[in-house]
């Protein structure tokens, strides 16, 4: 092994040799490197972060996060922290001139320069300091003042993004409340054209895709989320002094060229707008809870946890929320207007519409106009020209001048960072086919039917690894009751106006009832579509009903002939008593005619009742047959979400 | 110093929303437009009022070209007496 100092010289000849280095350039880059070590400027938190350096689950060391070969400098840059600090500072040398396509090394790693010179004091007559006249523009442009954490939220039917999104916006210094549409966001996203849902998730969960930051105006974003996909957004606004909000920028234009390998679960889009959070302002430690998965509402909370860093929260309802609060202000006649002109079967010359006062006229032609949006983007409008229709009904409305101007859709209680925690476990206790047990159940994620719905979407059910161990005190110790791998369910009430179909999947291990009497855990997948409706109100009620088409494949090598296929309905309602307490009475049904052959039902009421944000009491009753035994059951239990 | 091209950006990328805001004479999209143009604060009600009543001109049809929205937004606002001066930054 050579000696330290001939490897410190034939180092430094390397870095020479990438950047035209005179006598006393390499004096000088001799001088910065060595003070550099006696600093520990390598160990330091600051140039970890800088390099997204993680440690190795696995031995020791670290690596970087950032998976395109341009970050690094250095040949090992990737899992060595000192060699890329010095090809860094042997970088910054070079005297490469900026052009569009390319950048001297200071600019395009202007954050690892503003930090090494403060640390180091650069010396600009013995390094020349680079103008970097394309990130100043860029900066001048954004003009920034301030940070907001977006949050849109969940977009039902549609798994992956049922965990909701987060992206930052920079906010301009002459922004103010009526103009927050003209500032830039940043968002972090996986870089495909992808649009099927299930390819997505699958090839999200892999890490196939590499993911990027791109910077675009925010009324895109505004756009995109509110209007194309009918989800509201939360907007977070952040307390950072000006200086953070430099380094946020500069690690931005930093990290914009750069890669990372996008995974769905951990290195995703919450995740990488902590780590700019925490190059901002490097003493919060963001992303420490965040090792295994990153789900977008806890990125949130744990933001916004921070002493001082949340300013204030701004809420902006969807196009389908904004229709829907509108037209629970309206008779329900103008309610009937809208719904036809939405659908283009009346004119505004209808005679019956003409005697509506003006100011109901324009409610009515607002809303048919947003209304036909919806139908438009959906794909549901069955409008020939619905552009011309919008127009029409827009040119209508400017005749009437003033307007009815209606209250804002009021700003739901429970925000998504305030709703039940992520995670659940439950303790309870019951009784099965006359045997007592005690339970443990425990679910990573996220959110089901039952659980309170404050800061969640209502009928977005979307569960994985849900595990329950019973122990029925016979002697023979705890069991495995049941695994569901995923359980997502999507229940859209319809009525007049919604039509959305609804639909659930599941799969996982549960015990299966067999002829001679034993019950072993049995893999299956079921689902199915369905339909939805509130009751009695179409537009806003407390009790749902629901019917599903169900089908089921199970396969386990003591089943008859190893799997049975079934299909049959299954039934519910879904009723919020008063605010913290829901019951579900259901009903199943399965015909299995393939395979081990039966008929199997289910029938039962289930009940939670909502102790704390983060507490609650259920008590589950059924009555269930398979292979021609029936039994009941019961169980109460305790639910604790953190 | 007003940008035109970012004035034309905003128009292109929100058309339906402008359309929508102008009918009502009202709203966040047309409250940004205001400001990219320039339009100060004792206009702004002239601002509202002239778009609302010149929809059909702004918006020709409802496949209209930005070219053509930006060009009918300059001869509208033009021949407002007050509202002229801001013709020019769009």
């Amino acid at each position: 092994m050579p000696s330290p100092t001939r490897r410190w010289c034939s180092f430094v000849c390397l870095l020479c040799s990438l950047a035209p280095c005179g006598a006393p350039a390499a004096a000088y880059l001799d001088e910065l490197i060595a003070r550099s070590r006696e600093l520990r400027l390598h160990e330091r938190r600051e140039w970890h972060r800088l390099l997204h350096y993680t440690t190795n689950l696995v031995g020791p060391g670290v690596h970087s996060l950032a998976d395109a070969p341009r970050f690094f400098l250095a040949p090992d840059g990737k899992t060595n922290p000192q060699s890329e600090l010095e090809a860094t500072l042997a970088s910054f040398f070079s005297d490469i001139q900026e052009t569009q396509e390319a950048q001297n090394p200071q600019c395009a790693f202007v954050s690892r320069y503003s930090w090494l010179d403060r640390q180091l004091a650069f010396d600009s007559a013995r390094m020349a300091k680079q103008p970097c006249k394309r990130f100043n523009e860029w900066r001048a442009a954004l003009n920034p003042q301030g940070v907001t954490l977006v949050f849109p939220t969940a977009y039902l039917n549609n798994p992956p993004s049922m965990y909701g999104h987060t992206l930052l916006r920079i906010d301009a210094r002459d922004q103010d409340e009526k103009t927050r549409l003209l500032a830039y966001s940043i968002n972090y996203a996986a870089n495909t054209d992808e649009t099927n849902g299930l390819a997505f998730a699958i090839n999200g969960l892999l890490g196939v895709y590499p993911g990027m930051f791109s910077i675009l105006p925010y009324y895109l974003k505004v756009r995109e989320y509110n209007d194309l996909e009918n989800r509201d957004i939360w907007e977070y606004e952040l307390n950072l002094t000006r200086e953070e909000i430099d380094r946020l920028l500069m690690h931005t234009w930093e990290l914009a060229p750069i890669y990372f390998d996008y995974y769905f679960f951990d290195e995703n889009c919450s995740y990488y707008l902590l780590e700019l959070l925490e190059a901002a302002r490097p003493d919060l430690d963001l992303t420490r809870g965040f090792r295994w998965w990153a789900l977008p509402s806890d990125t949130v909370r744990e933001v916004i946890r921070q002493q001082g860093l949340l300013k204030r929260v701004v809420y902006r309802p969807s196009n389908a929320t904004v229709i829907r609060h509108r037209l629970e202000l309206m008779s329900p006649e103008e309610r009937t207007f809208v719904n036809e002109m939405g659908r283009g079967r009346i004119s505004t010359r209808d005679s019956a519409y003409a005697a509506l006062p003006e100011t109901a006229q324009a409610r009515v032609l607002e809303v048919s106009h947003d209304y036909l949006n919806y139908l438009r983007i959906t794909g549901r409008s069955s409008v020939d020209e619905p552009a011309t229709l919008a127009r029409d009904l827009l040119l209508e409305r400017s005749r009437l001048g003033a307007g009815p101007y209606d209250p804002p859709v009021p700003v739901p209680g429970v925000r998504p960072d305030q709703g039940h925690g992520t995670s659940r476990i439950a303790l309870g206790a019951g009784r099965r086919d006359r045997a007592n047990f005690i339970e443990l159940r425990a679910r990573p994620s996220y959110h089901d039917l039952m659980d309170s719905d404050g800061g969640y979407a209502r009928g977005a059910q979307i569960e994985f690894f849900d595990l329950a161990v019973r122990d029925y005190g016979t002697g023979i110790g705890p069991r495995l009751e049941d695994l569901k791998l995923v359980n997502i369910a999507s229940i859209s009430p319809r009525n007049e106006f919604f039509r959305s179909p609804s639909w659930k999947i599941d799969a996982g291990w549960a015990r299966r009832r067999l002829a001679g009497g034993d019950e072993p855990l049995v893999f299956g997948v079921h689902g199915g579509p369905g339909l939805a409706w509130t009751v009695p109100d179409s537009l806003r009620s407390n009790t749902m009903i629901y019917a599903f088409i169900e089908s089921a494949a199970e396969i386990h090598k003591r089943l008859e002939k190893g799997f049975a296929l079934g299909a049959g309905p299954s039934f519910g309602v879904l009723t919020d008593l008063n605010p913290r307490w829901r019951a579900e009475a259901y009903a199943r049904a399965q015909r299995f005619f393939a395979g081990d052959t039966d008929t199997a039902w289910a029938a039962g009421l289930r009940q939670r009742y909502t102790l704390a944000t983060d507490w609650a009491l259920r008590l589950d009753l059924s009555r269930e047959r398979q292979e021609n035994q029936s039994w009941n059951a019961a169980l109460i239990s305790l639910h604790h979400y953190f | 110093m007003r940008s035109t091209w970012k004035t034309a950006m905003f128009i292109d990328g929100n058309k339906e929303r402008l359309a929508r805001d102008m009918s009502i004479g009202n709203g966040e999209t047309l409250d940004s437009l205001a400001h990219l143009i320039g339009v100060r604060d004792e206009h702004r009600a002239a601002f509202n009022r002239v778009v609302q009543e010149n929809l059909s001109l702004i918006f020709p049809s409802d496949k209209a070209a930005t070219g053509q929205i930006v060009v009918a937004l300059k001869q509208v606002l033009s021949s407002e007496r007050e509202l002229a001066q801001y013709a020019a930054s769009i």
